[in-house]
């Protein structure tokens, strides 16, 4: 139960910002805010050692699943956890986010228990 | 459940987001309803606004907000080109209902708000299922509310037929004034007639006066529908002159007339543009007078008794009564050596032509006073005035008739015509022997006053009647005249329609009434009447 030491969440609305400062915060982790696709990668960039993304779908300017192609295919992050969490849950979204190089996918609204039970998977999966 | 998140905290994030996505909202709706669409760039971004408030109100348990904002979204996504009329108000009462909701969310008033909001995503999503049921089924079957709640189970009716429902009510009440009226008259010719039969007879008037107060109800709108669009237009026309103002609404569930609803949503519009461009001083000079920089002006809605009551005030700089008491000496309208009383000088503003400012403001100017605006309320048998307000800042009171449809009247004749006085704005009748003279002034003592007399051969140009019997004094904002009269004929509730426009509205008569017969009862209005007399006085008297 490796709770992740840095992670960077793709997030434009402060609400949600606030809250997963409240729930991540008291695990100790690290934590970096983009708020839309095209931050997000400048901060994926300067950070190399980051050991789980959050990625919301909905974002101005590049879409979580955009940035999730980009994260693995230009900047070669191949094997870190991405988690994507959205309001839209079809199949289809979870496919296209899936498609995208995503490893999980969890619905809004959450509970904190949903979250953190999401997050010890994907640590369970790949030990990074 | 929101319960496992700190919702103190969070639900005061979310407020402060989401007024910034509904001002987006705004924005959105104010472009569609200007323009007839949505440029896909802002359409796009518009929904992934609503989406994230979507979002974050699932969070919170917000369900009535989340539920609101997915019906929308759908709505938008399916295409809105060229909305109706009744549609951009629906979504602007919907826009009025969420900021309400966001507003009171978490508080103790959440409840009444969220009821409102899902009445507006039902009405929206109703409206939608009509315009395309394949998009919009889902949202349907996915936030319909569960059954049972009254105030969402909805007919619509046309308003033909509720016109022709009031109007079958009117003449039933009509026939039984009418035999009440002979049973009493044989009453008293010893005709006996038992008092059982009467007490039927009366026991039909007093049914039928519930059945005309239930179908009047069934005309009744919520204000609020008309009120949406003004918080997102306020914000615009301050923004476009550099100023900082917001509207707050209060009383947005009072209920007026349909009619008296669309027909005041133009004044309003006016009233309240008035007070963002005339009122709201800019941000440097609202500083400079001690003021917070941002304006705020409020739309209260009340129903006092029979009336509706609308206030549009601002906590701008007020009325500049000096300027305006000057301008009515240069224009004459007053002499030099008279004063004029603050209330008065304020309502010499609803004047023709009368103007205080030398330049044409683009934004209320647009060639539209604010007589137009008094007009208008007075064809809905309604009242304007303005004051200053104590506090600082001008206050604008729009009184009008709860039901415009059913008027209590006084029937009488003058100049051979069967005329009416709604019964509200009666003080009295008065045998016409007790005239007396001031003066070349015909006047009436009504208490301590001398009310002039107002004849209609001198009002509208008819003929002098014969046998002038009675004076009714009419009584409006202070003002009094008393109106010459032939005969009583009786009281009763007359079902009023407009007249029709020949060549435009005649001052004084306010619409007509058709008897069974196909008679016709011309309805005449108190201060218009008032008006006019003082004016044909004036000009005789020069």
């Amino acid at each position: 139960m490796n709770a992740p030491r840095k992670v960077l969440i793709l997030e434009d609305s402060p609400m949600m910002c606030s809250l997963y400062r409240m729930v991540l915060g008291p695990t100790g982790a690290e934590l970096h805010f983009a708020d839309d696709g095209v931050d997000g990668l400048d901060l994926a960039a300067k950070e190399p050692d980051v050991d789980l993304y959050l990625v919301d779908v909905n974002l101005p300017r590049m879409d979580g699943i955009e940035f999730i192609r980009k994260l693995r295919g230009e900047l070669g992050r191949q094997t870190q956890p991405v988690l994507v969490i959205s309001t839209e849950c079809t199949d289809r979204d979870r496919a296209l986010a899936v498609d995208a190089g995503a490893d999980a996918y969890l619905c809004k609204p959450w509970q904190p228990e949903d979250l953190r039970s999401a997050i010890e998977t994907l640590e369970r999966r790949s030990p990074a | 459940m929101a319960e496992s998140f700190d919702m103190g905290s969070l639900i005061e994030e979310f407020r402060d987001e989401a007024r910034d996505q509904m001002d987006r909202l705004d924005a959105g709706l104010l472009e569609l309803e200007r323009t007839g669409g949505l440029e896909p760039e802002s359409r796009s971004a518009l929904l992934r606004t609503l989406h994230t408030l979507k979002g974050n109100a699932g969070m919170l348990g917000l369900s009535e907000i989340r539920d609101y904002v997915h019906v929308l979204e759908n709505v938008l996504k399916s295409g809105v080109e060229d909305p109706s009329a009744t549609r951009v108000e629906q979504l602007f009462e919907g826009a009025a209902a969420l900021r309400s909701a966001v507003e009171v969310a978490g508080g103790e008033d959440q409840e009444q708000a969220s009821r409102r909001l899902a009445g507006a995503a039902h009405r929206l999503e109703s409206a939608a299922s009509t315009d395309s049921p394949a998009q919009t089924s889902a949202a349907r079957e996915e936030s319909a509310p569960s059954g049972g709640d009254p105030a969402l189970d909805v007919l619509r009716v046309p308003f033909v037929k509720l016109d022709a429902l009031l109007n079958e009510v009117g003449e039933l009440l009509g026939e039984a004034d009418a035999l009440l009226q002979m049973l009493e008259e044989r009453g008293r010719a010893g005709d006996g007639v038992g008092s059982d039969v009467r007490q039927r007879a009366e026991a039909i008037r007093v049914r039928g006066d519930r059945l005309r107060d239930a179908a009047m109800s069934l005309r009744l709108v919520p204000i609020g529908r008309i009120l949406g669009r003004f918080p997102g237009l306020v914000r615009r026309v301050a923004r476009e002159q550099d100023k900082e103002a917001t509207l707050v609404l209060t009383g947005e569930s009072t209920e007026v007339d349909k009619s008296t609803a669309d027909a005041l949503a133009e004044p309003l519009l006016h009233l309240v543009r008035n007070a963002v461009d005339h009122g709201i001083e800019a941000p440097a000079a609202r500083e400079r007078a001690g003021k917070p920089r941002h304006g705020t002006i409020s739309i209260r809605a009340s129903q006092q008794g029979d009336q509706v009551r609308l206030e549009i005030s601002d906590d701008g700089a007020g009325l500049a009564l000096n300027a305006v008491r000057k301008r009515a000496r240069d224009l004459g309208i007053v002499g030099e050596d008279q004063e004029l009383s603050d209330a008065e000088a304020a309502q010499l503003i609803f004047r023709p032509g009368f103007s205080t400012r030398t330049e044409v403001s683009t934004v209320s100017g647009r060639g539209v006073g604010l007589d137009v605006v008094l007009r208008t309320i007075r064809s809905l048998r309604g009242d304007l005035e303005v004051k200053r307000r104590p506090e600082g800042g001008t206050l604008f009171r729009i009184t009008l008739p709860l039901t415009v449809a059913i008027v209590p009247s006084l029937v009488f004749t003058a100049s051979g015509e069967l005329l009416a006085l709604p019964a509200s704005a009666i003080r009295r009748t008065v045998r016409l022997d007790r005239m007396e003279r001031v003066g070349r002034t015909e006047v009436i003592r009504d208490g301590e006053d001398l009310v002039p007399l107002a004849r209609p051969e001198r009002l509208f140009g008819w003929p002098a009647g014969d046998g002038d019997n009675f004076a009714i004094v009419v009584r409006h904002g202070g003002r009094k005249a008393a109106f010459v009269a032939e005969r009583l004929v009786d009281q009763r509730d007359l079902v009023v329609k407009a007249l029709p426009a020949y060549g435009g509205r005649v001052r004084g008569l306010s619409g007509g009434s058709v008897l069974p017969g196909g008679q016709v009862i011309l309805l005449l209005d108190a201060a218009e009447l008032i008006e006019l007399n003082l004016e044909r006085r004036e000009r005789s008297t020069v």
